[in-house]
């Protein structure tokens, strides 16, 4: 029984190693039709080695397991160029950069953080069968100002989708009731991008679920689905806008970037040149009146 | 008879000579936390130098290059090198009768690290009690007094030799029930106070008078000023609550930047968290891109006054040299190019004083080119790496500006962007994502 405990803690406990490794972490290797599992993805690096980029794609049997989630809340990646998403086709692709780079960090307080992780898929069982998942096109880059690949491995892991219950979870409500963090959307013009149109980047975070979503609305228009760059309608390089960041429990953080129409400063000063030409004219009025 | 005795004093002439000119041509100081070893040569005749912690025997050498290794220690030949590590930082959050210790890994040169120890003491200054914990990045001493303000140091270790030394982090243990805490000043204290908002401290050593950038998730969060010696603090407190990525670098005099040390922490309500002994790698920057092979380059930046700074330039065989930051922090050498095969290189600096050490700069590249280019080359136009908009930034907008072409066929406009700003590979692609990582301001 020791032994059998023994192979179990070897199985899910990852491996070191002085490469960089993706590696694979769930509480469990098998569930049941109906059931939902976490798995993490993380990259363990090597001493003394230090990444800032990551890609590839993740994959699975999509006749075997459905991707019911994506939470890049607790991830090294600050800025993903390829965002996980739920897709369909048992592929999720992503690519994202960490700034400064995430080999060397320190972590603290240490039993709150898993350094490399860089994002958790949560699957549901709905055939029974067994899927492996993996990394495909795997690609980690040196911090080191040039790019270079770093030796990467991935070490694939196994679900088996069982007929029976074996207690794994059921879509378990999402408790997170903090919206995403504060941010400022910027108005930004390049030759290159959207041909030299003023667009709209924007970034949030979002600690316990993950940003789920952006909203963009402008000019007191209705929100439409978004990512950042976003090409503005208005292209006076002022535009009033809110953008909403959006978590995978729901929660919104709604953040506005200029001023209405009839806050700027153009408006109030007709209106008050409008009600100075009124006062005027009224008081001369008056005066007419009184005088005749 | 006259013959042999010439011949005699001509061979006893001629290794004092030798031992004359080595002498002066190595009269140079090696380092280390227990020993100095001042006017390094190569002994003949064997001998043995003392301190108060060591002996030291006569060198041993190789005559060829090449190194002889271990399992634990590289040797190369010529001047004698010796193990170093880069001082880990630490932080410190304090509990009920307890402190959280954790820290970054240490990057060793010449060795393997193979264990760290963790000191405690009632003063800043020692005397420390030290206690091995393995290589292991997190501690939790427990069973302290609460109200007491406790100091902790990390020590690296290969097998039995120290090779470096964390500045001291101060914590103070604070009852569950109790408000609090935190305090302990120098190395700023770890505790919790009665409050929604979680603080973190960042300090350690930048270059005199330079601007301090602290990061919160890629987004600047806070700017500060380092001392004349260079020593920083920053504070930040902040309800955005969570797990949190920190980022910490400076700019120097000149504009230079450091490389940027980063922070994964999680924050949660009335936490302080206390990050001590930052120290960042000296700035660094190569008078020319190209130099005539034989002609000095000189190498330069800025780092803590009076400290050590060890320049590395990569070739096919790797060469370090020294020199010593002045009053304000300035280094310069001028290395002489003549070893150096043509080609492309790179040069990069770490900086050590009072035991510690720390991480390397960003690399400088440079090309070392023969007489026949000694003018050809002529300077164009600069552009800043990874700065695709030229605001001299290199944050959001950039990244968004790469993302929106990632994988996607560049047009003109946004190859002219990857020409002067990055790879020039003609691509968008993960390199490129990853120069902007590298280069990233906030």
């Amino acid at each position: 029984m020791r032994i059998l405990f023994a192979i179990i803690a070897l199985l899910f406990i990852p491996s070191f190693s002085h490469a960089a490794t993706f590696l694979f972490t769930a509480p469990q290797s098998t569930i049941g039709i109906g059931e939902t599992m976490d798995v993490a993805i993380s990259l363990d690096l090597g001493v003394d080695e230090d990444v800032n980029a990551v890609e590839g794609a993740l994959t699975f049997d999509a006749s075997i397991l459905e991707l019911v989630g994506v939470n890049d809340a607790r991830s090294v990646i600050n800025l993903w160029a390829v965002k996980p998403k739920i897709a369909e086709g048992g592929m999720i692709p992503f690519a994202g950069i960490a700034p400064g780079g995430f080999g060397t960090v320190l972590v603290a307080p240490s039993d709150n953080l898993a350094g490399g992780n860089i994002f958790i898929a949560t699957f549901r069982g709905i055939a029974t069968g067994k899927s492996t998942i993996g990394i495909k096109n795997p690609n980690a880059l040196l911090n080191d100002g040039l790019g270079t690949p770093a030796s990467v491995y991935v070490t694939n892991f196994s679900i088996k989708v069982s007929g029976e219950d074996v207690g794994a979870g059921r879509d378990l409500p999402v408790t997170d009731a903090i919206p995403p963090e504060s941010f400022v959307p910027i108005v930004a013009q390049e030759a290159s991008v959207f041909e030299g149109k003023w667009f709209l980047v924007f970034q949030s975070n979002d600690a316990e679920t993950g940003i789920a979503r952006y909203e963009v609305r402008e000019a007191g228009g209705d929100f439409v689905p978004a990512e950042s760059p976003y090409l503005l309608s208005d292209q006076s390089g002022d535009p009033y806008v809110t953008v909403r960041a959006i978590d995978n429990a729901g929660n919104i953080r709604e953040v506005a970037l200029g001023k209405p129409w009839y806050k700027s400063n153009v408006f109030i000063g007709i209106l008050l040149l409008v009600v100075f030409s009124v006062v005027i004219m009224n008081r001369k009025r008056l005066w007419r009146r009184r005088g005749h | 008879m006259p013959l042999r005795l010439i011949r005699f004093f001509g061979i006893i002439l001629s290794i004092a000579a030798i031992g004359a000119v080595t002498r002066f041509v190595f009269a140079e100081e090696s380092t280390s936390t227990n020993y100095t070893i001042q006017d390094q040569l190569l002994m003949i005749d064997g001998g043995l130098s003392t301190s108060s912690s060591f002996q030291y025997y006569s060198a041993s050498g190789q005559t060829v290059a090449g190194e002889s290794t271990g399992t634990n220690y590289t040797q190369r030949a010529g001047v004698l090198y010796y193990p170093i590590a880069s001082s880990p930082v630490v932080s410190a959050v304090a509990g009920d009768a307890s402190v959280a210790l954790s820290w970054t890994s240490s990057t060793a040169q010449l060795a393997t690290i193979t264990d760290y120890q963790v000191g405690i003491a009632s003063a800043s200054d020692g005397p420390y009690s030290w206690s091995s914990v393995g290589l292991v990045y997190s501690n939790s001493r427990t069973g302290l007094t609460n109200g007491l303000t406790y100091y902790f140091k990390v020590r690296v270790y290969a097998d039995s030799l120290m090779l470096a030394e964390s500045a001291s982090v101060a914590a103070t243990p604070v009852s569950a029930g109790g408000g609090g805490g935190g305090g302990g000043g120098g190395g700023g204290g770890g505790g919790t106070r009665p409050s929604t908002n979680a603080t973190v401290h960042f300090s350690g050593r930048a270059y005199p008078m330079s601007q301090i950038v602290l990061l919160k998730d890629t987004v600047l969060a806070a700017r500060s000023i380092s001392s004349d010696s260079a020593d920083f603090d920053i504070e930040l407190t902040t309800s955005n609550l969570g797990d949190c990525i920190f980022s910490v670098y400076a700019e120097d005099s000149e504009g230079r930047r450091s490389a940027m040390r980063t922070f994964a922490l999680s924050l949660t309500s009335g936490i302080v968290i206390n990050v001590s002994g930052i120290f960042l790698a000296p700035s660094i920057e190569t008078g020319s891109d190209y130099v005539v092979q034989g002609d000095n380059l000189p190498i330069f930046g800025q780092s803590v006054p009076t400290s050590t700074v060890t320049i590395v330039v990569n070739s096919t065989t790797e060469r370090a040299v020294q020199a010593n930051a002045d009053e304000t922090g300035i280094y310069l050498y001028n290395f002489d190019t003549l070893p150096l095969e043509l080609g492309d290189h790179a040069t990069k600096a770490k900086s050590t004083i009072n035991n510690e050490v720390s991480g390397y700069s960003d690399s400088v590249a440079f090309a070392v080119v023969d007489e026949s280019q000694r003018d050809n080359e002529t300077p164009g136009e600069e552009y800043m790496k990874a700065d695709l908009n030229n605001d001299k930034r290199v944050n959001l907008i950039d990244f968004s500006i790469a993302a929106y072409w990632y994988g996607r066929e560049l047009t003109e406009a946004a190859n002219l962007l990857d020409t002067r700003h990055l790879n020039g590979d003609g691509k968008m692609n993960l390199v490129d994502m990853s120069l902007i990582a590298y280069y990233w301001t906030g």
